[in-house]
């Protein structure tokens, strides 16, 4: 595999990832992109095949196709976007008694959606970690990348709340909940649009 | 036989907006956040270890060749 012929922005040995759309195979190959549990992940394959290229067209979202470098089978796909933590607006009184107005925020990347391909995995039941191993070769460089250019400290996920899952991105890809206490005054700000609040998770870079 | 039709609602899932929080929780979080130390990953590292070994193992099977060590990210 030499530099000149190599595939897509990143890549590891085995496995590439490249933009939504670089590939006139992508329309076609995104058709057969396939969840475990569609009754819970069938959002992520939903947009993947209807939303994503409308997003990536208004720069509202960057989708990143993971494929298999010797093959181009799809293994997995994950988008990311710009996001915030931040306080609201609020007045501050200066040394000088002067009233400012001012907020705080931390800059980060948000993964917005993140799947392994429920077909490619079939084929390969005994490649255990896929999808840590997309998110070590392949979400984390990106985002260093965007932080060598722009300030950002964080690298957040909305995980659905099933234990399992929490539990995987916490021993696995290392992120961290909040304290339970600033967790259920989140969730609190959803009701009463939504039955089940996904878990905020993040990591520093 | 009496049947019985159950109406399943689907759950609805929402995200939690982090913008505009309100001073007291938006401190807290912030607070936790940057006092957050930065990830260790062991553990990460080995499991993408022992996918590529398998891989290897198995490729190299199938190929009956070596499989050289490909470039790492940009």
């Amino acid at each position: 595999m030499d530099a000149l012929s190599a595939k897509g922005v990143l890549h590891n040995k085995w496995f590439y990832c490249d933009h939504l759309g670089s590939s006139e195979n992508d329309l076609t190959d995104i058709k057969t992109f396939s969840v475990r549990d569609p009754d819970i992940a069938g959002g992520l394959a939903n947009y993947l095949q209807n939303q994503a290229f409308d997003d990536e067209n208004n720069n509202a979202m960057r989708t990143y196709l993971v494929r298999d470098y010797y093959t181009d089978e799809l293994v997995g796909y994950f988008s990311i976007k710009s996001g915030m933590v931040s306080l609201n607006e609020r007045k501050i009184e200066d040394d000088d008694g002067n009233i400012q107005v001012t907020f705080d925020t931390v800059p980060g990347i948000e993964i917005a959606n993140f799947a392994v391909n429920n077909a490619f995995v079939v084929k390969h039941p005994e490649w255990k970690g896929l999808g840590v191993m997309i998110f070590d070769s392949f979400i984390r460089p990106l985002a260093t990348q965007v932080a060598s250019i722009s300030g950002t400290m964080l690298l957040y996920i909305f995980a659905l709340p099933f234990d399992s899952l929490i539990n995987q991105y916490q021993r696995a890809y290392r992120f961290l909940r909040l304290e339970k206490r600033d967790e259920d005054d989140l969730h609190k700000r959803l009701k009463p649009f939504y039955d089940q609040s996904c878990i905020f998770m993040f990591q520093m870079l | 036989m009496a049947t019985t039709v159950q109406n399943s609602k689907p759950i609805r899932f929402g995200k939690p907006s982090m913008t505009n929080l309100p001073y007291d929780l938006g401190s807290r979080i912030i607070n936790t956040i940057m006092n957050s130390p930065k990830p260790d990953f062991t553990e990460t590292d080995r499991i993408v270890s022992e996918l590529m070994k398998k891989i290897d193992e198995e490729r190299g099977a199938e190929n009956g060749c070596v499989v050289s060590e490909g470039s790492s990210a940009q």
